[in-house]
């Protein structure tokens, strides 16, 4: 049997050919690994976290680095029936044959789909399975931060920046006579987690009551992203990948602190790239590329200080490109970006609906710069706004849920008061229920029940049952899933497997998410998902205390009593908030 | 304008009609060919495909034109160093004529290869042959079948293409449901304008 047989059958069989411009070569070096990415080829091709550490790697002599992504159910199903492993896309190997596997995890409904890989590939499961002939198994990722759920599959963890540690490993590796030696040796390395290494015991309630053997690890960290790798062109998908367009990082990590926001903490400290090697490398990758559209990226990116300088210097340099900027937030709304880009839809996330609440989770913005900025919007022909909006918040009550219906009933008002084109106004409102994550100030909350859940989503429903307006929301037992996978600890990578065996895999895809076999799974397992969705107690040692990230667990403490006492702590440019990470390093800001 | 013959063959065939334009679109920018774009509102380049090739099958004869006063001779290379992989520029030709690929393009041969042997002589005198089409519906098709003989490799088959296509795939399956095999490959060889080569028109 050939690949090219069972690629006839496939539904979309250009997601497994590989052999993209600009994607690498197809030969086996010293050292091959091939970077995973558990979702389908549209996905994982956007991701530009895989293509900095493809470069990194790959800029080490002697390394060879392939890529493969999960394939959809029926080519899944096709390697399955026809005896075929997983394979690399350009080199067409087995993952088998590969010195070592890396796993980028975005985000925690990813985890089944590992084992998916993992298990069409024919390696074993489990990391106690794996012998010295199997290739070491890596994840990496922002969901590393809580490396705990998958502990018992994945052999070497890596947190933190990929362009501090993963050529550092790739050489490490390159030294070592054996898969036992450099798991040994590469835990002695900032940013490396290998979970064989630790043992952690519970108590009779439960809890933790401590982490043995190794008991801290550091997240690795570039300081310097101006001078950091940069992949100089990047791969065209074959098909075309949900953000088909050029993509430069202007900055790393966010200055504005927001208390549910997991990314806002865990990429301190903030680092920027220089205007001109931003340029420089957009104008290397659209034109080695041959994208007419570029993306500058970041958590925030109207919050780039030199946001104006960059933006002239792009007219200059690429002309005919159109720009594209993501993450901008109402108060860095500034009608200069957008009077060039197209006018149909506009986005914005005020998070919650009243000030008080806004005020709790430290997103500081007011609804006069709500106000202005859709003003702004339609006074540049915009006709469709699109309004997110988080549900279950801590301290939340039926006033805020009834202030995302106001802040919809103004943005309407404003409308026909400021009516430019004779187009009716689009309003869309998306809500998803809050995930209490790790490391954020609000990690000890709780997360509302599915009663709280429907009593919520049926008042909204009532007050936004208006022409015009369309009201979406996140299912529950997603969200709830999501939150238990992520303050998880080792003791739920059994119930992973279960959920795994019985058939869950691409779980982000609502047609294969399947509650009742997660449900099953728990029970199979004597886990209760309510201990994790639970409000913890300060005093509790949580499953992820033993990575540091460099910010302090009194500053989270200081910010969740703050949230309590509905104070806002604004933003890093209105000076050092003192959360730690400057004890170590120096976070830019102009 | 210039048009462009090339080959779509290693894993290149299973990429769709419209990817393949963008694949077109993103190696002529990257090889720094001056397009030209249309005057309109959202403006796009001037470059037109001949007709879809059905995904899966291979071809060495794929064209394309592009409006363009590229004045260089090496399109070929430069088009080779920017492409995917299993991507190859064969030739390329400069023309003042007009060209309309889709339209003039009328029959292409094809190596079919998998089928048993049978007597071709036999099959060319019958006065009807019929084929389940994609969609599961039979058809009539012995007027587009306009020549079949052996090869050391397989069946070399020339079917009309163009505004009456018959699909080499779906003729050899046709084919192996009667005289026995399966089809394994399906390599376009040439296609052709009123029985010239497409190039060669120009």
């Amino acid at each position: 049997m050939r690949i090219e047989d069972l690629l006839k059958k496939a539904e979309k069989p250009a997601r497994y050919i590989g052999g993209e411009y600009g994607s690498g070569g197809k030969e086996f070096k010293k050292y091959n690994y091939c970077l995973c990415f558990p979702d389908v080829y549209e996905v994982a091709m956007s991701n530009l976290g895989i293509r900095i550490v493809e470069k990194v790697m790959s800029d080490v002599d002697g390394v060879f680095v392939d890529r493969c992504f999960a394939p959809w159910d029926d080519f899944g199903k096709l390697l399955k029936e026809n005896d075929m492993p997983l394979y690399g896309l350009n080199s067409k190997r087995p993952l088998k044959d590969f010195d070592g596997i890396g796993f980028s995890m975005g985000f925690e409904l990813c985890y089944t789909t590992v084992l998916y890989m993992l298990d069409l590939a024919k390696i074993p499961l489990l990391r106690k399975d794996r012998g010295e002939d199997y290739p070491v198994i890596e994840a990496g990722g922002p969901c590393t931060c809580n490396p705990e759920p998958m502990s018992d599959f994945i052999d070497l963890f890596i947190l933190g920046d990929g362009e501090a540690i993963n050529d550092k490993l790739a050489k490490l590796r390159l030294s070592c006579a054996s898969k036992a030696e450099y798991l040994e040796k590469a835990s002695k390395l900032q940013g490396v987690y290998v979970p064989s290494m630790m043992e952690v015991k519970y108590g009779d309630n439960g809890l933790i009551e401590g982490f043995y053997g190794i008991t801290e690890v550091k997240k690795a960290v570039i300081k310097d992203l101006d001078k950091a790798v940069f992949p100089p062109i990047q791969p065209v998908g074959n098909i075309e990948a949900v953000f088909d367009r050029a993509v430069v990082e202007v900055m790393r990590g966010c200055p504005r602190g927001c208390r549910f926001c997991q990314a806002g903490y865990i990429y301190r400290p903030i680092r920027l790239r220089t205007p001109e090697t931003v340029t420089a490398q957009a104008k290397s990758i659209a034109e080695g590329s041959g994208y007419d559209e570029l993306s500058l990226n970041s958590l925030s990116t109207g919050d780039y200080p030199c946001l104006i300088e960059l933006l002239s210097d792009l007219k200059k340099e690429l002309p005919d490109t159109k720009i594209a900027l993501p993450s901008l937030r109402i108060d860095s709304f500034d009608s200069e970006f957008v009077s060039e880009s197209k006018k149909n839809s506009l986005t914005f996330a005020p998070e919650a609906g009243t000030q008080r609440l806004r005020d709790v989770i430290n997103k500081d913005v007011t609804d006069e710069q709500i106000e202005r900025c859709v003003i702004a919007a339609f006074d540049q022909g915009y006709t469709s706004i699109k309004l997110y909006f988080m549900m279950g918040l801590p301290t939340e009550t039926d006033e805020d849920l009834n202030g995302i219906a106001d802040i919809v009933y103004k943005i309407r008002e404003i409308y026909s008061k400021h009516k430019r084109m004779p187009r009716e106004l689009r309003v869309s409102v998306s809500v998803s229920t809050f995930i209490p994550k790790p490391f954020t100030p609000f990690q000890w909350e709780r997360q509302i029940t599915e009663e709280e859940f429907k009593q919520k989503i049926d008042l909204l429903k009532k007050r936004l049952f208006v022409k015009g307006v369309t009201l979406s929301w996140n299912d529950f037992t997603l969200s709830r899933l999501e939150a238990v996978l992520a303050r998880g600890d080792r003791r739920l990578s059994p119930v992973i497997l279960s959920a795994y065996k019985s058939g869950a895999h691409l779980d982000s895809w609502s047609e294969f998410f399947s509650a009742e076999i997660w449900q099953r799974a728990f029970e199979e397992n004597n886990v209760n998902p309510d201990l994790y969705t639970r409000k913890h107690e300060f005093s509790e040692i949580l499953p992820w205390d033993f990575i540091n990230i460099f910010v302090d667990k009194n500053y989270l403490k200081q910010e969740a009593e703050k949230a309590t006492a509905e104070k806002v702590t604004g933003s890093c440019f209105k000076g050092c908030k003192g959360c730690g990470v400057h004890k170590e390093f120096r976070c830019q800001l102009c | 304008m210039l048009v462009l013959r090339y080959a779509k063959e290693e894993g290149a065939e299973y990429i769709s009609h419209l990817d393949t334009l963008r694949h077109l679109q993103k190696i002529l920018i990257r090889a720094k060919i001056p397009v030209e774009y249309s005057k309109g509102y959202n403006p796009h380049m001037l470059l037109y495909m001949s007709a879809p090739l059905g995904v899966g099958i291979k071809s060495q004869a794929e064209y394309f034109a592009v409006e363009t006063n590229f004045g260089g001779n090496d399109f070929p290379e430069l088009f080779n160093k920017y492409c995917p992989s299993g991507f190859k520029c064969l030739c390329a030709v400069k023309t003042q004529k007009k060209v309309n690929l889709q339209a003039d393009m009328d029959s292409a041969e094809y190596l079919i290869t998998g089928i048993n042997d049978f007597d071709v002589a036999e099959f060319l005198s019958l006065k009807e042959f019929k084929v389940l089409d994609k969609r599961g519906e039979e058809k009539e098709v012995r007027e587009r079948v306009l020549d079949l003989k052996k090869s050391d490799n397989g069946l070399i088959a020339t079917l009309s293409f163009g505004n009456f296509t018959l699909r080499p795939d779906v003729f050899g399956e046709a084919l192996a449901k009667i005289y026995g095999g399966e089809v394994k490959d399906v390599l376009k060889l040439n296609a052709f304008i009123r029985g010239v080569k497409v190039e060669e028109r120009f």
